[in-house]
């Protein structure tokens, strides 16, 4: 018993303490910190809209309660990523460690991941009719994850509901 | 309550705590530093924003719950 509440203390001290890791010294990775907490301001912005338009689409039976609801969870996991994000970037100002910065590039993918997820939740017959409101939570996001991932969109991502040239139109 | 609720409002708590950590941490701030301030204020905003996402949202899923 003893030795297994030593493992586990030893585990929880490990996981509490981090890794010690160089500091970023590279001067161009600070106003990433700036230039993210916009983009996600914007994501956070947009997906708020979207919320104000889910009443008139359940009313109009363009989406369900049950995807309403669903798409309402997913609003607060995207509030719940954006303040990690806003946390975990206010660490990297201070101490200014490679850690850090992975968690803010972590916190970003997970935000994408939840718009993922919302646009999930909208049919395939429902998608044309609420492009107008997801297009520029979608060009949002994938500004924000452009700024962490350099790299085109993975395949299989809701982004390839619209494509580059409609997201941006 | 629902073991969801419970859930989110675990998570929620841990939110606060580690922003409280981070608030703190950043008071260690370089206060010469214009871009750093710069950078402090946009995420002061992205918190409060994300806030009021959290607070509309929690209100439509309560109004579509059951």
């Amino acid at each position: 018993m003893r030795g297994r509440l030593l493992v586990f203390s030893l585990l929880l001290a490990v996981g509490c303490g981090g890794q010690v890791v160089p500091p970023i010294t590279n001067p161009d990775t600070q106003s990433i910190v700036g230039q993210g907490a916009i983009l996600a301001t914007r994501v956070v912005d947009h997906a708020s809209t979207a919320l104000d338009a889910v009443d008139p689409l359940v009313d109009a039976k363009v989406i369900s309660r049950e995807t309403a609801r669903a798409i309402a969870g997913e609003g607060i996991q995207l509030g719940l990523r954006a303040k990690i994000l806003a946390n975990v970037s206010r660490e990297y100002l201070a101490v200014r460690s490679v850690q850090n910065y992975r968690n803010m590039q972590e916190a970003i993918r997970s935000i994408r991941a939840i718009v993922d997820a919302i646009l999930g939740h909208v049919s395939e017959g429902a998608r044309e009719r609420v492009r107008v409101i997801l297009t520029p939570l979608l060009e949002a996001v994938l500004e924000l994850d452009l700024l962490a991932n350099p790299t085109l969109p993975a395949p299989g991502s809701a982004f390839l509901f619209l494509t580059g040239e409609e997201v941006f139109a | 309550m629902t073991p969801e609720v419970y859930v989110k409002l675990i998570v929620l708590a841990i939110t606060q705590w580690r922003a409280h950590q981070a608030t703190w941490r950043a008071s260690h701030l370089n206060a010469a530093d214009p871009q750093e301030w710069s950078d402090v204020e946009a995420l002061l905003t992205l918190d409060a924003r994300a806030d009021v996402l959290i607070a509309k949202a929690t209100a439509l899923e309560a109004k579509y719950q059951g």
